[in-house]
């Protein structure tokens, strides 16, 4: 009893410092917005038709994106789970890389190929040949499900390799129409992950950042997340203008996240005994098979890498194709270790790391948290909650709340401009992955395991290094990876809050193309890439390196 | 052990030994500047980021003391001021806009400082107050491609030509503190008429300085109009195929002020900092980086010597008629 009254008064001041800290900006956002000005001018900054048109926007690329998506990770997952392409682990990998893309380089990358005078243009010079119908919405929507399919592919190939084959062959066998199987079978059980992953991607695609901000300002399309960071970083500033647009984004996000928790609070079909889905093994199949996934890899990796490793390869980039002109000097240039790029380098892994552990930790702690039976109901509840909300929160909103916070709120602290609050938003933002991976890893942990352990060895210490750790391992190993990542590339936030005297990565890319050198930022972005890369790959070896035996 | 393995492992290594080396540099250069002064220094600073990494270095050379810099477009700096309006951070700023340093001017932001370098500086580019200090200036033109085919435009309304047809972009001012300046100061004197040409023309607005400068070198555009000279110059002196001119009929000349916020704690410092900017050795740094030194007694073209047709300008008017001269613009450029 004395002890479960310890690990409340453990947890509950912990809850309420992570409920400050995650809930606290957004309700200093909102509030700034609703008393901030009086609301008969509220409403007309609500009704502008520069707020409209952005939020409009922001919808259509939404939808468009995720019909993009859909479409080119349904077939995608099909084929990775049925046919014989699923046998190649580095296809896998090579697929994801769209995501890894930092998404402005990806967007610069499709520009520098169809522009007047891109690489097209120069090695097919015809006149008509303009890729007009790409300088469009149409284009950024494919510019961006190229981008965000990943994403799709992998919620979808997880609920595939689920999907109990026997559910058809038993209907089969009693005669069942193929429509009706579609309809009573297929349909109702995919229908959940599809809504996952459609509310995935529209808030993506409504925090996406980077895309819009290249491409969109190429072809003059405003959406939120771009008029909110051009309110709050461009002279004459619009503050109220930012905070009011940060609102809405903040609360169509929440909408989407809100029916996501609703679709998935519904009992999920119980899948027994899993079965591997068939194989289609023949040729014809495995040849369709592998056309859709080279174009689809052509298309969203190749052309980005093709353009952007030229560009970054250029001695004179007016001069393009010609022999020459060809250079390493870019690449060198980021080995010297007193170069700023190569500074941006040290500084951002160094931050990815202390942030990936520290993110590692509050997970462990909000998972643990709100599985245990032994903390009152209100603690286990509010650290659920906290631990998937920053899902719903656009980066830039989470940056604008911060901000708010910190420069006014709390401007008694001086923390505002200091380091720490760059690494409270990355972490809040990335806390929903790593959770969702831990809480997993936690509810399959089998409790007779913890239990015979209890029973035959006394030291608590030694059961949690030899029993619960190297269970845990494979999704801490998959969180550490997962927020590694997604720092090293972050740029709003750190365009937004990141400390004078300090570049990362992402914001010496960005400030090379709006200040400096646009070669070298592209150097920078392809060795990063290459890094990202790599790591992931290590992360798979050592996954299925520990997780083999001890499955068997 | 796979393939993999080895090459993330040779990569990890290379990257433990440069942070060796860095983290070993790091330490060191404070014990090589042995003058202890533990001061740190903050600056903004809008502009050509190796000239300002260079002039830091040289300041903390030479006088021990630390400086943290923040670099940014103008507009970016004047909103990171605004957040941290509460708790003041920054002790000097550097500005591209004249118009943005007025400003902050007026709302009596600025410290008076009685620098000695003062005395040397352009007439032009002097402030009565002792509040601004245009330690350098840049100048706005027009930036084409050499190509067949394609007249070298020498005033802006060379380029309504229809050789120029949808191939012209303006830097946004909203980015640019350069180009805010000058569609303000152009509407002053001769309207929006050449805009509402532009625009019949396919002209647009672009992004920051450098982006719109871009699209020009990798052949997107054709022209960026009003951008600045210094960044078209330097690309031209590395060999890019492009050209710059000063039009013939007048351009702005567009100081960039560097200021010393009243709410500095480190004023001693800051002062230290304005007189190390109006020094001969800056000034000369300035100049190699083809910018216009503030001490310049004639503002020349650095490709030909020749005299800039400069516009005059009286700042606080300009200050005045900077939001109205701004809208108009958009209007003339974003609607049909």
């Amino acid at each position: 009893m004395r002890k479960r009254h310890v690990q409340t008064r453990l947890a509950a001041p912990l809850t309420i410092l992570l409920a400050i800290l995650i809930a606290g900006p957004l309700v200093a956002l909102l509030s700034q917005t609703l008393f901030g000005s009086r609301p008969s001018a509220l409403w007309q900054q609500l009704i502008a038709p520069a707020t409209l048109t952005s939020l409009r926007h922001s919808l259509l690329l939404g939808a468009g994106t995720i019909i993009g998506t859909t479409v080119i990770a349904t077939p995608l997952a099909w084929i990775m789970t049925h046919t014989r392409l699923r046998a190649y682990r580095w296809l896998h990998w090579l697929l994801l890389v769209p995501f890894m893309t930092p998404p402005y380089i990806n967007a610069m990358g499709w520009i520098y190929f169809f522009q007047p005078h891109g690489l097209v243009q120069q090695l097919l010079p015809r006149a008509d040949l303009t890729f007009k119908w790409l300088f469009s919405p149409f284009g950024m929507i494919l510019i961006m499900s190229l981008h965000l399919y990943p994403v799709a592919y992998l919620l979808l190939k997880t609920a595939l390799t689920q999907f109990n084959q026997r559910w058809l062959d038993a209907a089969t066998v009693h005669g069942v129409p193929f429509k009706r199987q579609l309809s009573k079978i297929m349909l109702p059980i995919l229908l959940v992950p599809y809504l996952a992953v459609w509310v995935l991607v529209f808030t993506k695609t409504l925090a996406e950042f980077g895309t819009p901000a290249t491409f969109g300002r190429n072809i003059h399309f405003d959406v939120l997340t771009t008029t909110i960071q051009r309110d709050l970083s461009q002279w004459p500033l619009a503050f109220k203008n930012g905070v009011l647009t940060g609102s809405v984004l903040l609360v169509i996000a929440l909408s989407a996240w809100l029916i996501q928790q609703r679709f998935l609070a519904h009992p999920v079909v119980q899948l027994t005994a899993n079965q591997a889905p068939i194989l289609y093994w023949r040729h014809g199949v495995t040849g369709w098979a592998g056309g859709f996934t080279a174009l689809l890899l052509s298309a969203a990796v190749g052309i980005p890498y093709v353009s952007i490793i030229t560009q970054s390869l250029f001695k004179q980039r007016s001069a393009g194709i010609a022999a020459g002109n060809w250079t390493f000097s870019h690449y060198l240039e980021l080995l010297r270790f007193d170069s700023p790029a190569f500074h941006a380098l040290i500084t951002t892994f160094g931050l990815a790391i202390a942030i990936s552990i520290l993110n590692l930790v509050l997970a462990v702690l909000i998972s643990a948290g709100s599985l245990s039976q032994r903390l009152p109901r209100w603690i286990s509840q509010t650290l659920k909650t906290l631990g998937a909300l920053p899902l719903a929160i656009p980066n830039v909103v989470l940056a604008l709340s911060l901000m708010i916070l910190f420069s006014q709120w709390l401007a008694f602290t001086k923390l505002y401009g200091s380091l720490l609050v760059l690494m409270i938003a990355d972490i809040t933002l990335f806390l929903p992955t790593s959770v969702q991976y831990i809480t997993t890893a936690l509810q399959e942990l089998d409790q007779s395991l913890v239990a015979s352990a209890r029973v035959f060895e006394a030291n608590p210490w030694r059961i949690l290094t030899k029993i619960i750790l190297p269970i845990l391992a494979p999704a801490l190993t998959n969180s550490f990876a997962m927020a590694f990542i997604a720092t090293s590339r972050e740029l709003v936030v750190a365009l937004l809050l990141l400390p004078s005297g300090m570049t990362t990565i992402s914001s010496f890319i960005f400030q090379s193309f709006e200040q400096g050198d646009a070669s070298q930022g592209m150097a920078l972005a392809v060795v990063t890439v290459a890094i990202t890369f790599v790591i992931i790959q290590l992360t798979g070896q050592l996954l299925t390196k520990e997780s083999t035996p001890r499955q068997a | 052990m796979s393939k993999t393995a080895v090459t993330t492992l040779t990569l990890l290594g290379a990257l433990a030994i440069g942070a060796g080396i860095y983290a070993a540099n790091y330490q060191h250069r404070p014990a090589a500047s042995s003058k202890p002064s533990g001061q740190t220094l903050t600056v903004y600073t809008a502009g050509p980021k190796p000239l300002s990494d260079k002039i830091v270095s040289g300041f903390e050379d030479q006088t021990g003391i630390k400086v943290k810099i923040f670099d940014g477009t103008t507009g970016k700096i004047l909103s990171k001021l605004k957040a941290e309006n509460q708790n003041p951070q920054a002790d000097v700023l550097v500005l591209a806009s004249m118009a943005a340093g007025v400003d902050l001017q007026s709302q009596g932001k600025l410290l008076t400082y009685d620098a000695k370098g003062v005395a040397k500086l352009n007439p032009r580019f002097k402030d009565p107050n002792h509040q601004l200090f245009n330690y350098s200036a840049s100048a706005v033109g027009i930036t084409y491609r050499k190509q067949a085919g394609l007249p070298v435009p020498e005033d802006w309304d060379d380029l309504n030509q229809s050789a120029y047809r949808n191939a012209v972009t303006i830097p946004d001012p909203k980015s640019s503190g350069s180009s805010l300046d000058f569609i303000n100061v152009y509407q002053q004197k001769h309207g929006t008429t050449l805009f509402k040409k532009l625009k019949q023309n396919g002209a647009d607005i672009g992004g920051a300085n450098k982006e719109v400068l871009d699209a020009v070198v990798t052949g997107q555009k054709k022209a960026v109009l009003g951008g600045v000279d210094y960044m078209s110059i330097s690309a031209i002196k590395k060999g890019e195929k492009i050209g710059f001119s000063y039009p013939d009929s007048g351009t702005l000349v567009n100081p960039r002020p560097a200021m010393i916020l009243k709410s500095s704690e480190h004023q001693k410092a800051a002062k230290q900092f304005i007189d190390y900017l109006l020094s001969n050795k800056v000034q000369a740094q300035i100049k190699a980086k083809y910018l216009i030194p503030g001490t310049a007694q004639k503002l020349v073209n650095p490709l030909n010597n020749d005299t800039i047709n400069a516009y005059q300008v009286d700042w606080s008017t300009a200050n005045q008629t900077l939001t109205k001269n701004l809208s108009r613009f958009n209007q003339v450029l974003t609607h049909a």
